[in-house]
């Protein structure tokens, strides 16, 4: 076909005016697509904070909250569970593991989590990746800590370093544990989940350092020695408890069984549907950045729309030329057309192209400073669909001046007015 | 008569009825009968505005007539669709401008070329491989006085502006349409490349047996034409 070949050329030769053009489209697209990657990125590191967990079992609260204390360390758990309970939870024919945690402690910000080792083999991250460790490994004692990737960063801690443990969850804390410390015997590495942020230690340690304790008040007279830590059994009580069944049929069953625990008032959420429940919250902001890329979009339409209108004048010649070769108003009109989709499909090739060359680039850095893993991966449908919808929106702005070129085309016909 | 490569009859084309251009004072232009037959070479003069433009765009068939019949190539372009129209025009006509007759961003052999991708007549002419056209553009540049640009890589910017009329000549001339209409073609050379220019010109119209109208308004050049036609205020004069 002659006519996108002398679209390409035209093109070439105003390539200043056309290089800004697809720059703007590409901008466009990469903000677009940019967004709509770090968006389902963010929710797909979101819903698989934790994975392979079917339940998560807490005492009575609402599902979003036991999720957001049990799993993002965010906020308090108001009540605790029996590990009684969770002992004969654990014996039911439908469960596979359980792992009880606890929490309520933390050092310079960073939350303890009390729990056995059997985190290591059941908590799953980003789809089915056990956690890995960076340096170290378990702890096995009490007064033992594996740290995340986070506290390990931030307080320049490795395996072997020393640390004292505060009650409560504040940064500054004025309720030191000062006769226990715990030692690092194992980092973990980066997931780009709460656990980067966790400080993990056995129950017998958390039952440790309360060992004695009334409630909120600091315990003072009599010492006690690490020594001692055997002796004492797992703590009574639990904030909450991650459980895997055998089958992902019986969830539903399961999970009714557990609000209704007849010993116990028990909650039992499954994660996936509450974190869709708390991503709706979140979806508002989402809402907004899309709309700020679709009006960046459309401004990037308007402005090739602009390009190739303003060159309409200087361009009567060509077109008159072109008639007199034998090229009808339809043809030119084609010709306007093939320049609006060869404008557009390099912005989106090449916006497209960057925002994977960035994603490649960068990938590890974002896991690293936000927390997020965003997968190279395929355009998915709603991206395909905003590409196209670029795309769709770039032929149909070409329109316009190529409908200006067909009326100036049909009228100037072979001669040549400037 | 059946022969004549445009006929015209009964014309009559007034630029009032299109007032959407910027053609103030309506215009008229009336002809009964005006023919050009194969092999000849018309000199058509006259002052601005007496229509010459008007009448080329008739023959051509992008201006329609208020009524009245013209053939070209024995087809009524009155009776044929758009379309039609200008594959017809692509088929019969070659067209030389008065000066920028080249599309900039195409090297002088791709200009050359281009009218091959509009028309199959006469793509056929020249035949149907890469080659055969790219020797077909090499003879007419030889032939025209353009041995210096022989490759063609040269963009129109590059030659000078008697270069680019000669390009613009071979583009008209490549495929051997029926008609070469030159539309002042020498107006921006000097003297001496004016007749040089005609010279070649004619010998390639010969040579392709086509017909050749040419529009100037420089009289002195008529005494080269077969027939020498002037027009005035939309009509032809005495002895047309």
């Amino acid at each position: 076909m002659i006519i996108p070949r002398l679209a390409a050329k035209s093109l070439a030769n105003r390539r200043v005016t056309a290089m800004l053009t697809v720059f703007s489209i590409a901008l466009s697209v990469f903000l677009l697509l940019g967004v709509e990657k770090l968006r389902t990125g963010a929710k797909q590191s979101f819903l698989q904070t934790i994975s392979g967990t079917d339940l998560v079992i807490g005492p009575r609260a609402s599902g979003t909250q036991l999720l957001l204390y049990s799993i993002f360390h965010i906020g308090n758990a108001n009540n605790n569970i029996t590990l009684k309970s969770l002992r004969s939870i654990e014996k039911r024919p439908e469960v596979s593991w359980l792992v009880p945690i606890s929490l309520g402690d933390s050092h310079r910000g960073y939350g303890l989590v009390g729990t056995n080792t059997d985190y290591f083999d059941h908590i799953r991250i980003a789809g089915d990746k056990k956690l890995q460790f960076a340096m170290g490994g378990r702890f096995s004692g009490a007064l033992e800590a594996v740290i995340g990737a986070d506290v390990a960063q931030k307080l320049g801690y490795e395996t072997g370093s020393n640390f004292k443990v505060s009650h409560g969850l504040g940064e500054v804390s004025f309720t030191q544990h000062d006769r226990e410390q715990f030692s690092v015997k194992g980092v973990l590495a980066r997931t780009g989940t709460p656990i980067d942020k966790s400080i993990l230690v056995s129950l017998h340690s958390v039952e440790e350092l309360h060992h004695d304790w009334q409630p909120g008040q600091k315990h003072e007279g009599k010492e006690k020695h690490v020594e001692d830590t055997d002796q004492h059994d797992e703590p009574q009580l639990v904030s909450a408890a991650f459980v895997g069944l055998k089958s992902k049929i019986a969830v539903l069953g399961f999970q009714r069984y557990i609000n209704q625990y007849p010993r116990e008032p028990l909650t039992a959420v499954i994660p996936g549907v509450a974190f869709s429940e708390i991503w709706m919250l979140v979806s508002k902001i989402e809402t907004v950045l899309l709309v700020i890329a679709s009006l960046v979009a459309i401004t990037a339409i308007v402005g090739m729309i602009i390009a190739i209108l303003a060159s309409l004048g200087e361009r009567r010649r060509e077109m008159a030329i072109l008639r007199s070769l034998g090229a009808g108003p339809f043809r030119i009109f084609l010709l306007f057309v093939s320049e609006a989709i060869v404008l557009a499909g390099i912005g989106l090739v090449l916006g497209a192209g960057t925002i994977y060359a960035g994603l490649w680039l960068t990938q590890d850095k974002i896991t690293q400073f936000a927390g997020l893993y965003i997968p190279i991966t395929a355009p998915d449908l709603n991206e395909v669909m905003f590409l196209g919808a670029i795309f769709a929106g770039a032929i149909v702005g070409g329109l316009i001046p190529a409908i200006r070129a067909y009326q100036i085309s049909l009228s100037d016909g072979l001669s040549m007015r400037l | 008569m059946e022969s004549n490569i445009v006929e015209l009859f009964d014309l009559k084309f007034s630029w009032g009825e299109r007032a959407t251009q910027s053609n103030v004072n309506p215009f008229e232009l009336s002809i009964d009968h005006f023919g050009i037959q194969k092999h000849e070479k018309i000199f058509l003069h006259g002052p601005s505005g007496s229509g010459k433009s008007t009448l080329v765009g008739l023959i051509c068939g992008t201006i329609r007539p208020i009524s009245g019949e013209v053939y070209l190539n024995e087809k009524n372009l009155t009776d044929l669709p758009g379309s039609q129209v200008d594959r017809h025009r692509a088929d019969n006509i070659g067209i030389i401008y008065q000066m920028f007759n080249l599309l900039p961003y195409l090297s002088a052999l791709e200009n050359v070329l281009l009218p091959l991708e509009f028309s199959k007549t006469r793509k056929q002419k020249v035949g149907t491989s890469k080659e055969e056209c790219r020797n077909e553009a090499s003879r007419l540049f030889a032939n025209l006085g353009l041995d210096a640009i022989n490759d063609g890589n040269a963009k129109p910017g590059e030659l000078s502006v008697g270069q680019q009329q000669r390009v613009a000549a071979a583009r008209a001339l490549i495929g051997a349409p029926r008609l070469i209409i030159a539309d002042e073609p020498t107006s921006a050379l000097d003297f001496e490349n004016q007749k040089n220019f005609l010279d070649l010109l004619f010998s390639e119209v010969e040579n392709s047996n086509s017909s050749l109208l040419m529009i100037s308004h420089n009289p002195s050049l008529a005494k080269h034409f077969d027939r020498s036609i002037a027009l005035s205020n939309g009509e032809f004069g005495k002895g047309a």
